[in-house]
């Protein structure tokens, strides 16, 4: 077990090395530059700006010189702020969007999930089923305004956009509703379809009917005896489900106003501003890859059958 | 769909595979849902790309200022947008160009799957490991940020092409069309890794069978072998998976038209369209509904389309 930790902790250098490399030739081979849009700056002025910013170096050195002090580099749009400032004064603001999603994906997905699992092809079971189906088919782009235009513009329940609660120092605010439900909702279509069908395998089981025939209350069942297994195809999703949930807080903290860093990430690359994107980037990588191992060794713990692998 | 060639170089396989059609053409007359959604596609198809035949030229661009945001009414039968355009014209025209990037992205990912998954269950051992390492690998990066990336940097480059042109007296231009040839390789190029996890496994498991090895014995060229014996003979999955991958594709191209990273204006897209009525809803709900229903029902019907081909190509991996 520590040596596959191990292994794997080792593979993800050379892979952050690579998108390190791919990130900052792609922005600097790209035509453009960080100061194109002030027109009025004089030459002397550009050299001085080159200048402060590395920029009159080689290529080569100033790459060596990003990725070795990249939480230290200055932004260019913000000269007096570091990368590791923003990303750690925005990035919470993203992980508290991203972690209410999360439970209301799981909350949900798993208790529907196991219902119609409970009773298939029965309306016990279409009900939720076509929930799901909706929710998969249904863009967050598309059900976020939607949701806002009923429920906060013409119903008046929560407010249009979520700028309290996620910045503030409460835990929770009712501004927050809105956006966690819609970044959620196609998880927990997903993740219901996934506890479906990992239930419905795991139930026809003999260990099932022998666990039922020497008493088990049918609770017990189901929480001890049939989730471990059932689960399995969940947790193999949550790697993939983690980067959704990033991608997805792009377009949300957008419709909601949503001071989080994915607004950030996605104004730094129209603004060239090269050390930002950089730094955002190895960030939510380094994060993807720690929770996809964090995923795996779940599944080697939960599935013996792995271990001999 | 029933009249698979018979080919004379693979008797065994032809017989089986006219069976197969004929049964899963059965199997997809009855569920109902997938005809359905087949049969919307087809109509939605007809209407975006045989539709504007018979509409004016400018008929998504035409601005009429004092006409500006009126709601659905006899001449404006969707109603108009906030420059005065008519929104049927515009989710006509946003409907070509997202089923276009669908299709054509879709065959991008679909070529390089269908090669990368051959070649690397075909040949197995430490070249099978590595290649399918790599797309492990793969699948753990941000692949949206890279194409959120490449959509913004690569944006200007089509200008920096034209000069390039330009320079050498060549009238060649490719700005115009610039953006949509971006969407199109930077989406084929994150969407390709699920086909090849598929393709590779049914390689694999048709490299142990007899007419393969029969194949081998005769000294057949190995091209030949992949290319004429094995992938004709994995089209099932790679049939469904790309019922799968069309909805799929169209949503990332609606994301990043969302993010204003995709199609350019005036040009709609169904995304680009979300967008503006996400920006107006509150005087125009007209502007949302609309193109956020219609590409709602959209992906539905693909993903009903999919399963439904999924359960009649291969009823043994269907749960229900």
């Amino acid at each position: 077990m520590l040596k596959f930790i191990l292994r794997r902790v080792l593979e993800t250098i050379p892979v952050l090395l690579c998108v390190a490399a791919m990130t900052f030739f792609m922005c600097r081979l790209a035509p453009g530059g960080p100061f194109d849009e002030d027109k009025q700056v004089t030459a002397e002025v550009r050299e001085l700006l080159n200048k402060q910013f590395n920029l009159d170096q080689p290529l080569h050195k100033q790459f060596i010189q990003y990725i070795t002090h990249l939480p230290t580099l200055q932004s260019f749009k913000y000269p007096n702020r570091t990368v590791g400032e923003i990303i750690s004064q925005k990035f919470p603001v993203s992980a508290k969007l991203g972690f209410f999603a999360m439970c209301i994906a799981l909350g949900l997905g798993i208790l529907f999930g196991v219902i119609a699992s409970l009773r298939p092809n029965t309306y016990i079971d279409y009900i939720p089923s076509s929930l799901a189906m909706i929710g998969i088919c249904l863009p967050t782009f598309v059900m976020g305004p939607l949701l806002m235009l009923v429920f906060s513009l013409k119903l008046g329940w929560f407010p249009a956009t979520g700028w309290g609660g996620f910045s503030g120092d409460q835990f929770f605010a009712s501004d927050m509703v809105l956006p966690s439900v819609t970044l959620g909702f196609f998880y927990a279509a997903y993740i219901s379809r996934l506890t479906r069908g990992g239930m419905l395998d795991i139930l026809t089981q003999d260990y099932i009917r022998t666990a039922k025939a020497k008493g088990a209350s049918g609770l017990r069942v189901i929480v001890k005896h049939s989730l471990r297994g059932g689960l399995l195809p969940v947790i193999s999703f949550m790697g993939p489900a983690v980067a959704g949930l990033i991608a997805g807080s792009f377009v949300i903290e957008t419709i909601f106003a949503i001071p989080g860093l994915g607004q950030d990430f996605v104004k730094s690359a129209f603004n060239r501003d090269y050390t930002l994107v950089l730094g955002v980037v190895m960030f939510y990588a380094t994060l993807i890859i720690l929770l996809n191992l964090i995923v795996d060794i779940l599944q080697v713990t939960l599935n013996p059958k792995l271990k001999f692998d | 769909m029933n009249d698979t060639p018979t080919r004379p170089d693979a008797p065994d396989t032809a017989e089986k595979g006219e069976s197969l059609w004929v049964g899963a053409w059965y199997r997809l007359r009855k569920n109902k849902m997938a005809l359905a959604g087949g049969v919307f596609i087809l109509l939605l198809a007809g209407l975006s790309f045989i539709g504007p035949f018979f509409l004016e030229g400018d008929y998504y661009t035409n601005t009429v200022l004092e006409d500006k945001l009126t709601a659905p009414d006899a001449e404006y039968t969707l109603g108009t947008d906030h420059l005065g355009r008519d929104q049927l014209g515009r989710i006509i025209k946003g409907g070509q160009i997202s089923l276009l990037v669908g299709l054509v992205a879709t065959f991008v990912s679909l070529t390089i799957g269908i090669g990368y998954g051959t070649i690397s269950g075909y040949f197995g051992g430490k070249i099978d490991s590595v290649m399918m390492r790599i797309v492990d690998i793969l699948y753990s990066l941000p692949f949206v940020i890279f194409v959120i990336l490449l959509m913004v940097f690569a944006k200007d480059l089509g200008d920096s092409i034209d000069e390039w042109f330009r320079a050498r007296g060549s009238e060649f231009s490719i700005s115009g069309q610039w953006n949509m040839l971006l969407l199109f390789v930077a989406i084929g190029a994150v969407e390709w890794l699920t086909m090849a996890r598929i393709v590779r496994g049914q390689v694999m498991s048709l490299r142990r069978q007899e007419f393969i090895e029969a194949c081998i014995s005769l000294g057949l060229p190995t091209h030949r072998i992949l290319f004429r014996h094995m992938v004709p003979n994995i089209l099932g999955p790679v049939i469904v998976y790309t019922t799968l991958t069309i909805p799929a594709v169209m949503l990332l191209e609606a994301f990043l038209s969302f993010l204003g990273l995709g199609v350019q204006p005036p040009t709609p897209s169904w995304g680009l369209l979300i967008k503006d009525g996400a920006d107006r809803m509150r005087e125009a709900w007209w502007m949302l509904v609309f193109p956020g229903a219609l590409f709602a029902i959209t992906l539905f019907s693909f993903n009903f389309v999919g399963d439904g081909l999924r359960d009649a190509l291969d009823p043994k991996t269907s749960k229900d």
